[in-house]
């Protein structure tokens, strides 16, 4: 979650939870597929099963006992109960880690899903993601997507076209896997977004705007505004 | 005119805490002081909760090693229902703290320190980060992220979720391990195992280089405190308690766990909210005490696996006789047991019996007090509970591995700012210095501090009546 994102998984505390939590990583493929087992530091192009025409990642990431910050991970959930088309793998993830940057080398996209923390509460935004080293943390055990892909960068000497797709929350209070109903309204509107860059070519999702062309170190920010609420 | 330098937060470390530096009339430091500055009470917040409940919430205290605070509170549970784990469990439950255990080392070792181990501790702050090393070692990076890969990847095989597993269950593990999960974590091991061999021998080639920090970075005589097994090797898992003083002489032996409060005390200071263990019989603060992996292998006879007993054997060599003492040497340990971590995994796998079906032993509350022991990433953590009739807790005491080496962290940066820092002419460098020998602990203050975002490096001097004398900020 932009803003809260040093809160995600480190900030524990007393939740509302089961003790048998549902969420988890969800992915399509199975554990052996997803490992690379025999890959050495070298990450392995095929994780995403008989050569399929691309390869896109998606990670939806947030903290699932603080209300509306679990909306990337459920989003991620309810993508990967399918159906989903060939070559497309779906993460669901507290915080985002360095060994996602294996995950990233082999993708031709990735779409990170996170919540917001400043808007309007409801509202759903797209932007296309660059690079950037600047985004450092300070912490070391999450990243920020744009870091995240400069360490794909820098270590594999490759980044897939990313874009990062956000539902403002209005709440972020101690709940676990429940979102208020404005970001529950939101998710529908988040899984069309999501799903309308996934059948993109990688240059711009399908019927909408192009996304403006990399610029080194910059976090440009190309979103459109698809529902407001409130 | 005295002045105070403080340093915070504290970068490339888990969580947020100060460093304070007490400058003299002629500018050198007369103190030093860690603090954790912020409240978090999670002790207070359980009571009440049914006791099942605490393996989930406990684990929930911290987002770095819940795995441990998950075996920990599961241990303590399984003391409260007054049962023996079956064999295959105990196996399973080893595995996934090995796996934890790898991966966090790697994480400290090649994320958190190696800027400072691979580009000095003078470079320019801007470069001196990750991706500095990636571009002076990329196969380094690469190998740290593989291999974080490889126990990450381990624990959510087993765990089914990589930060709060629930698998793990009082009386044992909540499902059997599966042929092919089997599979696949065996797969893994071999080039996990190369990673670390190669590691650490590139390792061994810088440990020469830094003789001065070797020297300077919290190598004060302290007592040692961690787990054993019964034959007194390397254990991370059960085993008892051992402690050892700086000579190397073992003064506490084949302690029970339960036993711990005989051993440990605890003092409170009014500049943290982190509390101040010591060993009881020594008093407070003279029995100050280490734990971690340091603590372990100078504790341990041996490690018990082909790699790491060699590796333990040069460890000792670091130093004539005796305990390792320096602080510094913290990461060699780590880098050793990553090593035990990998082969042992691989041994644990290979058992006959890790497929057993029966992995739970079912119970219900028969005692009213447990106590569980682990060994985490960063030493020894205890989990301590008291329950009514109705299995409710009533009271919860916690004692955190980081909390275990407080005294000792700040004696080490007491020394460190000492020998370095200089409060006339103040340079990046000596205060990433003062930073480094924390790092060293790899502490991880979420289990005790609760934050939310970040903050900016703030140095602020003062000068004796605590008026701002000068301010310097890094992002």
């Amino acid at each position: 979650m932009p803003g809260l994102a040093g809160a995600n998984g480190a900030v524990g505390g007393v939740g509302d939870f089961n003790t048998d939590d549902a969420l988890g990583a969800v992915s399509t493929v199975s554990a052996a597929e997803a490992v690379g087992a025999e890959s050495a530091v070298t990450p392995r192009r095929d994780d995403w099963g008989a050569d399929p025409p691309s390869r896109t990642l998606i990670i939806g990431y947030g903290s699932p006992i603080r209300g509306d910050d679990a909306i990337g991970p459920l989003a991620a959930e309810a993508l990967a109960a399918g159906p989903l088309p060939p070559g497309v793998r779906v993460l669901a993830r507290h915080v985002l880690t360095a060994e996602l940057a294996l995950d990233l080398a082999t993708a031709d996209r990735v779409i990170f899903i996170d919540a917001e923390a400043s808007g309007e509460p409801g509202a759903v935004t797209w932007q296309a993601l660059a690079p950037n080293a600047s985004a450092a943390s300070s912490m070391a055990h999450f990243l920020d997507p744009r870091e995240l892909l400069a360490w794909c960068q820098t270590l594999y000497q490759r980044a897939p076209a990313a874009w990062l797709v956000t539902a403002v929350g209005q709440s972020f209070d101690y709940a676990h896997c429940r979102l208020s109903p404005t970001a529950q309204g939101a998710l529908p509107t988040l899984l069309d977004q999501v799903r309308a860059l996934m059948a993109g070519s990688g240059e711009g999702p399908d019927g909408l705007p192009v996304i403006e062309p990399y610029k080194p170190n910059s976090f440009h920010r190309a979103s459109m505004r698809l529902r407001e609420t409130g | 005119m005295s002045r105070t330098i403080s340093i915070e937060p504290v970068t490339r470390i888990e969580g947020h805490a100060r460093i304070s530096l007490q400058l003299d009339d002629q500018g050198q430091v007369q103190d030093a002081r860690f603090h954790l500055t912020q409240f978090r009470g999670f002790e207070k917040f359980c009571e009440g909760r049914p006791y099942r409940e605490m393996p989930a919430l406990t684990a929930r205290t911290c987002g770095i090693c819940p795995v441990s605070h998950v075996l920990a509170a599961n241990k303590a549970c399984d003391h409260l229902l007054s049962v023996s784990i079956p064999p295959t469990a105990e196996k399973l439950r080893r595995i996934i703290n090995l796996a934890q255990l790898t991966q966090s080392h790697a994480l400290s070792f090649f994320h958190l320190s190696s800027p400072d181990l691979l580009l000095g501790w003078d470079a320019d702050p801007a470069s001196r980060n990750i991706f500095g090393v990636m571009r002076q070692n990329p196969d380094l990076a690469r190998d740290g992220i593989r291999l974080r890969q490889i126990g990450q990847t381990i624990i959510e095989t087993l765990g089914g979720k990589k930060i709060h597993p629930t698998w793990v269950v009082p009386g044992g593990v909540s499902e059997a391990l599966t042929a092919d999960k089997h599979a696949v974590m065996l797969r893994l091991l071999p080039e996990g195992l190369e990673i670390a061999k190669r590691t650490y021998a590139f390792f061994k080639t810088l440990v020469p280089k830094f003789l001065d920090e070797a020297a300077h970075f919290g190598s004060q005589d302290t007592l040692f405190l961690s787990l054993v097994s019964p034959e007194g090797n390397l254990e991370h898992y059960d085993g008892v308690l051992r402690l050892k003083d700086a000579r190397g002489r073992i003064l506490e032996d084949q302690v029970p766990t339960w036993e711990y409060e005989r051993l440990v005390g605890e003092a409170v200071e009014d500049f943290s909210y982190m509390k101040f263990p010591y060993y009881k019989p020594q008093g407070y603060p003279k029995g100050i005490y280490r734990v971690g992996p340091l603590a372990r292998l100078n504790n341990a006879n041996a490690c018990g696996t082909p790699y790491a007993d060699v590796a333990l054997a040069e460890f000792r060599m670091l130093q004539e006789s005796g305990p390792v003492a320096s602080s510094f040497h913290y990461h060699y340990a780590r880098l050793v047991e990553i090593i035990f971590a990998l082969e042992m995994m691989e041994r644990l796998l290979k058992d006959p019996r890790i497929l057993d079906t029966r992995v739970r032993a079912r119970a219900r509350s028969n005692r009213d007090e447990g106590i569980g022991v682990a060994e985490a990433p960063r030493g020894t953590l205890m989990h301590h509970y008291r329950i009514d009739e109705n299995g409710l807790i009533t009271w919860v005491n916690l004692i955190i591995a980081t909390g275990h080496n407080n005294l000792a962290m700040n004696q080490a940066i007491r020394q460190v700012a000492k020998t370095y820092v200089d409060g006339n002419h103040l340079q990046e460098g000596m205060l990433n210095r003062v930073e480094a020998v924390i790092r060293c602990f790899d502490p991880c203050l979420s289990c005790a501090s609760h934050a939310f975002g970040q903050m900016p490096l703030l140095i602020e001097l003062r000068d004796a009546a605590g008026a701002l004398v000068d301010r310097l900020c890094r992002d």
